[in-house]
């Protein structure tokens, strides 16, 4: 069974992590993969254990996610931001990342979170995947990641 | 044999991947070690006590904590992986 991909830009007026994880969350609530609760447990957890990555560049990109029990069918919601927020950093909790780009993990099975991190991981490590992110139509960026995460 | 727990928010994914990366590297460099894996929530100062070495995912803030600790975040980014490797090859072998 695949994961469903959703793929949006920012709205101008997200200027938090708070706000860019619950814009995330939108399209995942609408399609009725998630619990109302599933933003606000990535919130609270992104306080306790930020998932801001720095990428080699010195790029960020943030994959909040949250609780397993809080998501009905398991999709990745990408936001690529008009302006960068800022996270914490995983590493370290007390420094920041800047992030424009965004993965909300809404994974159903502990399995799903290893194999679709792993995947991210390598996915991150590619200048030529960033720059999709960074630079493909939102309907060809859906279908790259649709074959990419699944 | 040392004891070495690698640790991540949840426990379930982070931590998982570290842990093969580490698994992988050390059997190439024939260093012996327990490895295992755990939810930095459920982990008590005397969980981390009882082992050699914590690889975290993220920088621990507990005073009580003894046992040296590895920030590894870069085993699942692999940005500075071999740096980190090395320095935990280097403390269990020490």
């Amino acid at each position: 069974m695949g994961i469903k991909i959703f793929v949006n830009e920012g709205t101008p007026d997200i200027s938090t992590y708070q706000a860019a994880i619950k814009f995330a969350g939108l399209p995942m609530l609408k399609a009725n993969g998630i619990y109302s609760q599933f933003s606000q447990a990535c919130i609270k957890r992104e306080k306790q254990f930020p998932t801001g990555l720095k990428l080699a560049d010195g790029m960020g990109i943030a994959i909040p996610h949250g609780d397993s029990n809080l998501v009905k069918v398991s999709g990745i919601s990408f936001v690529r931001l008009l302006k960068p927020v800022s996270f914490g950093l995983m590493e370290d909790a007390q420094q920041q990342i800047d992030c424009k780009f965004l993965f909300n993990l809404a994974l159903a099975k502990g399995d799903e979170h290893l194999t679709i991190l792993r995947k991210l991981m390598k996915l991150f490590q590619s200048k030529e995947f960033i720059q999709d992110l960074a630079e493909l139509p939102l309907d060809l960026l859906t279908s790259n990641l649709q074959t990419k995460l699944n | 044999m040392k004891k070495v727990l690698v640790v991540c928010g949840n426990g379930i994914a982070s931590s998982s991947i570290m842990l093969a990366g580490l698994k992988d590297y050390l059997d190439e460099q024939g260093v012996k070690a327990d490895l295992d894996k755990a939810s930095l929530m459920d982990c008590t100062d005397d969980t981390f006590n009882s082992k050699d070495l914590i690889v975290s995912s993220t920088k621990l803030n507990r005073p009580g904590v003894k046992t040296p600790v590895i920030v590894g975040s870069a085993l699942l980014t692999g940005i500075g992986e071999d740096e980190v490797l090395k320095q935990i090859k280097d403390e269990l072998t020490k």
